[in-house]
């Protein structure tokens, strides 16, 4: 499949020199990207969802593997491989359903599953008697369709294995949809969040956010907002004009100038980066800071958050593992302290270092609320989402690509 | 006075009948404490057969003193046909059963979880029952169940594993698709399995905690903890560099265990009184915990000085990781350190002490979850939070 | 006093002593510090001081407060009401300067002057009235001090007399509303009598009796004003009327800010140019330290502070007393006129405004039989000396306390750039100790960059980053050093914006944060956020970012109606934050700056 081959490529390389930024853009270009791999993927009549599987992961471990800290990238992917797994498991029991239930052990054994949820679902205490020692447990869905295979039933497994492919392609567009959708339903609920005469601040620019403003806005609702113009890309001036230009009262202050004015706004509502299983959010750096003066002055912290954001992940030393360092002339002007840069000291290091990463982890303790568009959550309620979106056994997608 | 109001009259009579309560129904004589504590608790209010059945098993798994000191617990303990390499449950069925004395032989060997052997005893329940209705069958297990969950009210794990057994008899939809016979084999085939189940959990979490450990990195443990251990364990062998601080875990001193444990592994180990923690707190950049119970709100119940040392590690905002397997989940739901049956446990002071001074023998406290930063269980990583979620979807 | 002073902090920074002791009978002049610091903490009861071997030294500090002092405790409430509420103060007030009814009753020439001040922001005007309040003191007298004049002088001797002058200008304002004119003057007439009475036992007595009590009285006298508010229509009008500086206000002020001076920026700084030569009240060196603060050539605490003194210096050198004015009232209206127009430059800050305070207190207690030369001579070098003691050898008390806390190893961050912090680490890196600096710094000043270079020509090893990323860097951190533009008496650290983020973070990574502030920018003030009180910079700077050129979103929309931009210069840190704070008096916990204010008030008049 040459074709898909170059589309691949194509975005590796924009996701390796950073050409796409943004959660968004990144979950949209991968969601696209698996699509038309799967769609001109030539599924054989057996085992159609490991072969879907397969490819969806070799083409997700090269495109994680071009921008580990762009999580999006790893969300989509694994929500992918969900939507094929959830599929092909429905497509296995509208099969399965019917006469052949109490046929043969094996069968004995998929009805158990059945009960106990999709196969997919995370391992639970109430399973834990069921479970088999051995790692089979994973494949066990495969096997069925090994099982289905050798009984003769082939007849209308072709139709299946089109069908396969047309409802995960079908549930693709979908997600591509969800992802294009978030704003709209995010911003609804804004309502709800802002009143009249309240204070805001926000920090750096997200899309999800002006949305959220500007929702609020038009319902008539007068509120003033803060933003914070979010070094090293003062991309908060960008959303303050943009704010400006829909007619919120809007003011920018520094960032240093957070703490201060903190005390007098009612709300802090960011967009981040990507939300982690454990309720932390990954967001731009400073975002902790702005946490922090918020928990200081008891003023919620709503971030904001569309379904792509969400992270399987737990963090680990996240302020390292899941960042990256930016080019130090944003800090420092070409040639200005270029004299300092090259001196070094007795044992051979710079004087100089530069520091300017860019992004920052807020553990879940500081967040108070998260929007997301199915609604409003509590930090802890994340893991459930998760699991509602990812496969357990996608987990360890990126540990595959980086080991 | 206060020790001369209602209440504590009436909890030292309870405290004092207790024991009497139980001891008929130990057919076994338990091992006896260590030789070294004997002059101590003489001295000391709180007679030995106080001491919580469950903190002897551990102390016979956990302690360092092991040589001697089983030596004396076996020379004690020598009726009993079982010797304790013998995992065969044959050979009680000569007997007339007892699920307690099947309890017993199964947990004394040093590898298996408490759970475990209750989940086998329950199993050698089903072997020898002459039940032929799944209903009747389920009545004999649940009898034999609270029969063991009241030989010993102090384990949790002992507790959670006879629940879960007992959900999975009455639940598992496959049972009813079956005839009794192939049910029965079925479960029995379950719980013998359990063992290994057990010791894959561990594995599991070994394998997920993996992420967490970084190089360079210091690690403060607690206690001894089967599973912490295999943390541990697989974190050296997979070759990752880091510095473990092992509390020395009084009363039992289940650290200096762990400490040697550890050294074998060539692993860096720095033994810390437990009086250290806060002190040493600084350095540490996550705490390793094990669990004897997890309980409903997500905290866990482990040895005494676990949420000193959780306290310390969250005004610090250091990370507190539990390593404990699922069914350690337990329908419990302590609002405090008084609101659990306390654990008694034996404590050598080494020096006489008065027989006027109280002493504390509670051996372990509760953890509530806001100290807690993940938990490490064979069904991934979970929030405390979670917990709850996991424990309502199996009971509700 | 203060000559002994420094440098004994330097040679033993003494551990104070905390609770009762008896003083020993004679403590003489070399006692140690902490005997005063321990006074004053236990200062209701009016402890005499060590300062002098006299009559009534050896008492102790718990003794039982004679019953003068009980009604010159009572004294402050119905004072307080008079100068919080200034229309009902007085009926005999000139109406236009009710802002600062209680001096302008007193009639006097110099107070007439020191009203005049547009600024009112807070210490300056508390500053101009002490000063103020305690020239004319001398013409007015109470019937409480002459009532309670047996008593105080059978303990005290002669030093009552003393006393009695710092006290009598607080009691005579709440006396005031109730006594008629006739009533005044008699009152005048036995203050006179008191006074001469005070001259005859000698200037010794006043010396030594002066360290104590009346600080007491200065205290409660000295409870900052309110702060002119720049939402008061009236006052705004009233104080543009008398400025120099003809300044237009900024069409969009932000609302939160609407207390504080908004001015267009850049209309000024030609139009002042062209004045020079007109101005005749300007002294020139004054007037050139006024367009450096403008144009912003001179910044930072310090600096500013020693060029206003020294401006001063000059305007003093070349200042001749006008026929029928004594030099005292005129300097100090010349003074006022000068600090009014310094604040039309740009607010003062807190240390200049203690500095400004100090300055008029010294021109008031001039000994009235000096001649025009000798007064002159002396204030100069009392500025000196303020300079050197207060600033110069202040910083290197600091730096000695704080090399102490560097270890090496160490990884120091700082935010900004502070002239102490900055010398505090070259110094430690002279001693040899190896550490590493990381220099925090934000926009629009970026003034770390200036730090940075300066460090890292001297071979320290820097790390520079921006303030978004402090959560990320403190991780590594081991010590914070901080600087301060002043610190408050609740323990808050009033400085740089972005200071408050810094301590915030390093606070919750547990990492130590240790402030550098000179003891004279301690102010007795409180405030609990940044917002009461804050100065407001260009907001123009905020649109463009410097060496950015693709940054330009707000190039064409600055400042619209709907689109503001705020550029706040500082924030308040709360105490908490604050490991410790390294003062010339050592090493001190925010808690203890309220005893440091009122230790270093007392010294400060009375230099």
């Amino acid at each position: 499949m040459p074709g898909t081959q170059t589309l691949v490529n194509e975005l590796v390389t924009k996701l390796k020199k950073r050409r796409v930024e943004g959660s968004q853009e990144t979950a949209l270009l991968t969601a696209e990207l698996l699509r038309s791999v799967i769609s001109q993927l030539k599924v054989p009549p057996t085992n159609q969802a490991e072969t879907l599987i397969e490819a969806v992961k070799t083409v997700g471990e090269l495109l994680v593997a071009a921008n580990p800290v762009e999580l999006a990238v790893g969300n989509i992917v694994r929500r992918v491989l969900h939507i094929i797994r959830d599929e092909d498991f429905s497509v296995a029991t509208s099969s399965a359903g019917g006469d052949d239930r109490e046929t043969a052990e094996e069968n004995g054994f998929r009805v158990q599953t059945v009960a106990a949820g999709p196969p997919s679902r995370s391992p639970s205490l109430h399973a834990i008697l069921d479970r088999t020692p051995d790692s089979e447990r994973a494949h066990h869905s495969s096997r069925d369709g090994d099982s289905f295979e050798g009984k003769g039933k082939s007849a209308d497994r072709n139709a299946e294995s089109w069908k396969l492919k047309h409802d995960v392609i079908r549930a693709v567009n979908e997600l591509i949809e969800d992802i294009n959708s978030c704003h709209e339903q995010i911003a609804e609920q804004s309502v709800e969040l802002i009143h009249q005469n309240e204070i805001l601040l926000t920090f750096g620019r997200s899309r999800t956010v002006r949305e959220f403003l500007c929702a609020a806005k038009e319902k008539r609702r007068s509120f003033r907002v803060f933003v914070a113009e979010g070094a090293p890309k003062y991309q908060g001036h960008a959303l303050a004009k943009d704010l400006g230009a829909r007619g919120l009262q809007t003011t920018v202050i520094t960032d240093s100038a957070v703490f201060a004015m903190i005390s007098r706004v009612n709300k802090v509502v960011v967009g981040v980066h990507a939300v982690m299983a454990n309720g932390g959010v990954i967001g731009p750096v400073g975002l902790n800071m702005v946490a922090l003066a918020a928990r200081k002055h008891a003023v919620p912290f709503v971030v904001v958050a569309g379904p792509h954001k969400l992270c399987p992940l737990y963090p680990q030393n996240p302020q390292v593992l899941l960042n990256e360092m930016r080019c130090p002339s944003e800090l420092l002007q070409d040639g200005e302290f270029s004299d300092c840069m090259g001196v070094c000291n007795g044992s051979g290091n710079p004087l100089l270092n530069v520091v300017n990463p860019a992004f920052d982890y807020v553990p879940p303790e500081l967040v108070s609320l998260f929007i997301t568009d199915i609604g409003g959550y509590n930090p802890s309620f994340v893991h459930r989402l998760i699991a509602d979106y990812y496969s357990a056994d996608d987990l360890d997608l990126q540990k595959r690509t980086t080991s | 006075m206060w020790w001369r109001s209602p209440s504590f009259i009436l909890d030292k009579q309870q405290s004092d009948t207790v024991p009497h309560q139980r001891n008929p129904r130990d057919t076994l004589p338990l091992p006896s404490p260590p030789p070294f504590s004997m002059a101590d608790t003489l001295q000391n209010p709180n007679p030995e057969n106080n001491i919580s059945a469950y903190y002897q098993t551990r102390a016979a798994h956990h302690a360092v003193v092991t040589g001697d000191w089983l030596a004396q617990a076996q020379a004690a303990i020598g009726r009993d046909p079982d010797d304790s390499t013998d995992t065969t449950v044959a050979t009680v069925a000569g007997k007339p059963f007892s699920v307690i004395d099947e309890f017993n032989s199964w947990r004394k060997q040093p590898e298996l979880a408490e759970a475990v052997a209750a989940i086998r005893a329950l199993a050698a329940v089903i072997r020898n029952c002459q039940a032929t209705t799944m209903m009747e069958l389920e009545i004999e297990l649940k009898k034999s169940s609270d029969s063991l969950k009241s030989g010993d009210t102090t384990s949790i794990s002992l507790t959670a594993g006879c629940d879960l057994f007992m959900r999975y008899v009455t639940r598992t939809s496959a049972l009813e698709y079956e005839d009794f016979d192939s049910a029965k084999s079925r479960l029995i085939e379950r719980a013998e399995k359990f063992g290994e189940i057990s010791c894959k959990a561990r594995r599991i979490i070994a394998m997920l905690s993996q992420d967490f450990i970084f190089d360079g990195c210091t690690i403060l443990v607690h206690g001894f903890s089967r599973v912490v251990f295999e943390v541990l364990k697989t974190a050296a062998q997979s070759k990752k560099l880091f510095r473990v601080f092992c509390t020395e875990g009084r009363p039992d001193r289940s650290g200096l265990r762990l400490s040697n444990e550890l050294a074998k592994l060539d692993v860096p180990v720095k033994l810390l009184i437990d009086s250290a923690v806060a002190y040493t707190m600084d350095e540490v950049d996550m705490v390793f915990v094990g669990a004897d119970g997890v309980v409903e709100s997500g905290g866990i119940i482990n040895m005494m000085g676990t949420f000193q040392i959780a306290l310390v590690a969250h005004s610090m905002n250091k990370p507190v990781y539990v390593a404990a397997e699922s069914y350690k989940f337990a329908r419990l739901y302590p609002l405090d350190q008084k609101d659990m049956v306390p654990a008694l446990c034996p404590i050598d002071f080494g020096v006489p002490i008065p027989s006027k001074v109280e002493v504390e023998t509670s051996a372990r406290d509760y953890t509530p979850p806001q100290y807690l930063t993940l938990l490490f269980t064979d069904l991934g990583v979970l929030t405390p939070s979670v917990v709850s979620d996991e424990l309502i979807q199996l009971y509700l | 006093m203060d000559a002994r002073r420094a440098p004994r902090t330097v040679s033993d920074p003494k551990v104070r002593k905390v609770g009762f002791f008896t003083a020993p009978p004679d403590r003489s002049l070399s006692g140690p510090p902490d005997h005063r610091i321990f006074s004053f903490l236990t200062s209701p009861p009016p402890v005499v001081d060590n300062s002098s071997p006299s009559a009534g030294n050896s008492l102790s500090p718990v003794m039982i407060p004679p019953p003068r002092h009980s009604s010159a405790n009572l004294s402050p409430l119905r004072r307080d009401s008079a100068e919080y509420f200034p229309p009902s103060a007085s009926p005999t007030s000139p109406a236009s300067f009710s802002d600062d009814v209680a001096a302008a009753a007193m009639g006097r020439g110099a107070v007439a002057a020191s009203s005049s001040l547009p600024g009112g922001l807070g210490f300056d005007i508390a500053a101009l009235k002490s000063a103020a309040s305690s020239v004319p003191a001398s013409g007015l007298t109470t019937v409480s001090v002459v009532n309670n004049f047996p008593i105080g002088i059978s303990e005290k001797g002669g030093g009552v007399a003393v006393e009695m002058q710092n006290d009598q200008s607080t009691r005579s304002k709440s006396l005031k509303e109730k006594t008629t004119k006739a009533e005044r003057r008699a009152l005048q007439e036995a203050q006179r009598a008191a006074k001469a009475a005070a001259k005859a036992e000698g200037v010794a007595a006043s010396e030594k009796k002066g360290g104590d009590r009346p600080q007491e009285k200065d205290r409660k006298k000295e409870v900052p004003q309110p702060r002119m508010q720049y939402d008061d229509k009236s006052r705004v009008e009233k104080a543009k009327r008398r400025a120099v500086v003809k300044q237009t206000e900024a069409r969009n002020r932000v609302e939160l800010f609407r207390h504080l001076p908004q001015y267009e920026r850049g209309t000024q700084l030609p139009e002042l140019e062209s004045k020079l030569f007109e101005l005749d009240p300007m002294h020139p060196a004054v007037y050139k330290v006024g367009l450096q603060y403008l144009s912003g050539d001179i910044c930072g605490g310090n600096a500013r502070c020693i060029a206003m003194l020294q401006a001063f210096q000059e305007a003093i050198k070349d200042y001749s007393t006008p026929p029928e004015k004594t030099l005292a009232r005129d300097l100090t209206a010349k003074i006022g006129s000068y600090v009014s127009f310094l604040i039309e430059c740009r607010p003062l800050s807190i240390s200049m405004g203690n500095a400004i305070r100090f300055l008029k207190n010294r021109i008031a207690k001039l000994p009235l039989s000096l001649s025009e030369m000798e007064a002159k001579t002396n204030l100069h070098s009392d500025i000196d000396r303020f300079i050197n003691e207060k600033i110069i050898l202040a910083d290197k008390v600091i730096v000695k306390h704080a090399v102490t806390k560097i270890s090496d190893g160490d990884v120091l961050l700082t935010y900004g750039s502070s002239s102490a912090v900055e010398m505090v680490l070259l110094h430690a890196h002279e001693l040899g100790k190896q550490f590493r600096v990381v220099v925090v710094d934000s926009r629009p000043k970026l003034e770390g960059q200036l730090l940075l270079r300066r460090l890292v020509g001297k071979g320290i090893n820097c790390t520079y980053t921006h303030i978004n990323a402090i959560s990320y860097i403190m991780h590594e951190v081991t010590r914070v050093f901080l600087g301060a533009s002043s610190v408050l008496s609740n323990g808050t650290v009033y400085s740089r914006v972005g200071t408050a983020c810094v301590a915030m973070v390093a606070h919750s990574f547990h990492v130590p944060v240790l402030v550098c502030c000179e003891a004279y920018k301690f102010h007795e003030r409180v405030q609990l956020d940044s917002i009461c009180s804050n100065e407001l910079g260009d907001p123009d700077v905020i649109s463009q970012v410097r060496g950015r050129e693709d940054i330009n979103f707000l190039d064409g929309s600055s400042n619209s109606a709907i689109l503001q931009l705020l550029n706040l210069i500082y924030d308040a840190t709360p105490s908490d934050y604050v490991s410790m704070i390294i003062t010339d008096y050592g090493m001190v916990p925010p808690t203890s700056v309220p005893v440091i204010v009122r230790e270093y008030r007392r010294e400060h008049l009375w230099i």
